[in-house]
């Protein structure tokens, strides 16, 4: 349940609320009562203070005039009065007391003393007392200073029934003032977490075929804007990336079923009827290229799925550039020849270049062959190089290209061909050139094609940042 | 009857024309969109198979601008693509049927033979004609309860007329769906098929099943009706 955003913000505000509340109503009932007290103790000490000049000591002996204390007595208060000589014996009481005795403190002092206290019969009392010298008024009176306590108190039982009330009042006002700010609270909570709420079910709702239903951001807050944004973008790459999956899964479907289409067609027609040896053996020899076609796709793909997942890590080594052209293009001449294809190598002898061996082989071989198959007859492959302190740039290009300019982007997707690709379906994957792109970024390098005004395809390659040495 | 296929696979396009040559039909091929719409909009045929990846003009564009032109003959797509969105826009785009690719040879054979009963209207297989009796899907022919031995191209012009049975049918017409586009064949062959014929179908003493229609052609119908 603590896991939702809104019942945390709920409990902690509603927390905070309620003991800033009760803290605050703790506070002003100590106050209050803390006030009240001292009200009453400064009542006590007016009293004492008045009390004291009225007690007279004379030949008689000690004693205090208990009518002047109701006189001067504060309408609200009772008039607790008890007045001791040293010895203990109590000179006078006030009428109030009736029968009790207040109870003297033990410890007798000049300084005024407030506390707490009980009448004999457990009546609570704010009590006074303070301890003095009398002298006889009249200096005729020789007579030593007697030591006497006088003790003053007020029933404090009202004062606890008002706190008591007091204490009622504040609770139930602010557990009133708490519930009510709860619910303000949850309230508040809710209308300010609905741009969140929002944003919470768009995403519930979310599944790989609704990817482009973004989240609208114009009446989001400020904070959250951000937040929305790069979701927004995430979602497009996620979609993106779906997209990319489905139609290459789509692609893969097709073109193998295109090929296996043609292998059981060829199949179920030559057993259709009795045939001649020539005729079945036409019907292998028609099989063969398909399924060399098809596994030639299937390597492909597992090589591409392997260099996306990083399954193939490069080693990079000295190569000589031009012993590994030979060896790729060699069993590519015959065909080549047959076309009377030209095939041009203007790359020096001595040139090295660092980098892995096994990929720079594959994309020569993808970039030699394809040359191979859309140069047409008569025409020529030429190889160029270009090297600096930074990079080494190697050109292949062939004449003959009928690509239109807008297809130039498209010649690394995966499957895509060329209307004239298109035709040799089955024996061409359209899966090259993705090939040579992704083995160039492994090795560091780039791959960029082009089509030039004079209608010749170029595929570049740039090794960058690589120890280019000259063995001569 | 005269079919058109356009595939850009080589190798089955090959076999399925074969196949279909094999089985008795007239097969023209092209392997691109443009030549394919050339040869449909300029020819009558019966059937056309139609491959949607196609270089040069996609199926389904050859597929719109055919039934622009008006050509109303059933298309049968073949394609490896199965989604159900692919068949609806195939099916909704003027197609008659939709095959996935990789099929059995059988079944294709079996939806053109039932386009081709859809296309004249033949709700079985089976066409009696009085004494005659044409099984379509067996490629055999009974008069009464002789089964009556024809070569491929003699089923073909007997099954043409027996389709269009009552209707006068011209040698342009038989030309064009029984002779495929290069081919060499001499140009009075269907008079010569014909004869062929009624050698064979004929009842002994009896009016000949297929009656000539001087200036027009020829009808195949009840003897004597």
């Amino acid at each position: 349940m603590m896991q939702s955003l809104r019942t945390r913000l709920i409990v902690g505000i509603a927390t905070s609320t309620v003991l800033l509340l009760v803290g605050s109503g703790v506070v002003v009932y100590m106050l209050l009562c803390r006030a009240m007290t001292n009200e009453v103790d400064r009542s006590l000490s007016s009293e004492v203070h008045l009390l004291i000049p009225l007690v007279e000591y004379d030949h008689n002996g000690v004693d205090l005039d208990v009518g002047s204390i109701s006189e001067k007595n504060h309408p609200a208060v009772d008039n607790l009065v008890e007045l001791w000589l040293e010895d203990g014996s109590v000179v006078k009481r006030s009428p109030a007391l009736k029968n009790h005795d207040m109870k003297r403190l033990p410890t007798l002092s000049n300084n005024l003393r407030i506390q707490d206290s009980w009448l004999d019969d457990a009546t609570p009392v704010r009590y006074a007392q303070i301890t003095f010298d009398v002298s006889p008024e009249d200096p005729a009176y020789a007579l030593p200073p007697r030591r006497v306590t006088l003790g003053v108190a007020h029933l404090i039982a009202p004062l606890y029934r008002q706190l008591a009330q007091l204490r009622i009042v504040l609770l139930v006002s602010f557990t009133g003032i708490t519930l009510i700010a709860i619910l303000i609270v949850m309230v508040m909570v809710t209308y300010t977490l609905q741009p969140v709420h929002r944003l919470g079910l768009h995403i519930a709702q979310l599944d790989h075929d609704n990817l482009k239903q973004t989240v609208d951001r114009s009446n989001m807050p400020s904070e959250i804007v951000p937040v929305v944004d790069r979701f927004n973008e995430l979602l497009g790459r996620l979609d993106a990336a779906f997209e990319r999956e489905r139609g290459f899964t789509g692609d893969v479907a097709h073109e193998l079923r295109t090929p296996l289409a043609g292998m059981r067609s060829i199949l179920e027609v030559t057993c259709s009827r009795e045939r001649s040896i020539s005729q079945y053996q036409q019907a292998l020899a028609d099989l063969h290229p398909v399924l060399i076609g098809m596994e030639e796709m299937v390597n492909k793909l597992l090589m591409l799925t392997r260099l996306d997942a990083a399954q193939i890590l490069p080693e990079f080594q000295p190569v000589a550039l031009n012993d590994t052209i030979h060896a790729v293009w060699r069993p590519m001449a015959e065909s080549s020849n047959a076309r009377q294809i030209i095939f041009r190598n203007d790359m020096p002898d001595t040139l090295q270049v660092v980098t892995d061996k096994n990929l720079l082989q594959m994309v020569l071989s993808n970039l030699l062959g394809n040359a191979v198959a859309y140069t047409p007859v008569g025409g020529q492959i030429t190889l160029r190089t270009a090297t600096n302190r930074q990079h080494a740039k190697l050109t292949i290009a062939n004449t003959g290209c009928d690509l239109k300019p807008d297809d130039i982007e498209h010649v690394c997707d995966r499957f895509w061909r060329g209307d004239r690709a298109r035709s040799d379906t089955g024996l061409h994957s359209g899966l090259g050139l993705s090939l040579v792109q992704r083995a160039m970024e492994l090795m560091r390098g780039t791959f960029n094609v082009r089509v030039t005004d004079e209608g010749s395809f170029e595929a570049t390659l740039c090794l960058p940042n690589l120890t280019v040495q000259s063995t001569a | 009857m005269r079919v058109l296929l356009v595939e850009d696979f080589v190798p089955l396009l090959n076999s399925v024309a074969q196949g279909l040559r094999e089985a008795g039909f007239a097969v023209d091929t092209a392997s691109d969109g443009k030549t394919g719409l050339w040869h449909a909009t300029s020819n009558d045929y019966d059937v056309m198979v139609l491959d949607l990846m196609l270089p040069g003009l996609d199926g389904l564009s050859v597929l719109k601008r055919l039934r622009q032109a008006g050509r109303r003959y059933p298309v049968l797509i073949l394609t490896a693509r199965d989604t159900v969105p692919d068949r609806v826009i195939g099916l909704d785009t003027g197609a008659d049927d939709y095959l996935v690719k990789p099929f059995a040879f059988e079944e294709l054979l079996a939806r053109v033979r039932a386009l081709v009963r859809r296309q004249y209207n033949q709700p079985s297989t089976l066409i009696h004609i009085d004494s005659l009796h044409i099984d379509t899907a067996a490629r055999r022919v009974w008069l009464d309860n002789q089964e009556i031995q024809l070569t491929a191209r003699e089923y073909g012009l007997l099954e043409y007329l027996a389709v269009r049975s009552g209707q006068i049918v011209s040698r342009t017409d038989i030309w064009e769906h029984l002779y495929e586009f290069d081919s060499d064949a001499m140009s009075n062959v269907v008079n010569v098929y014909i004869g062929y014929l009624r050698k064979k179908i004929d009842p002994p003493g009896q009016p000949s099943f297929i009656r000539t229609v001087r200036g027009s052609g020829y009808v195949l119908e009840i003897p004597g009706s």
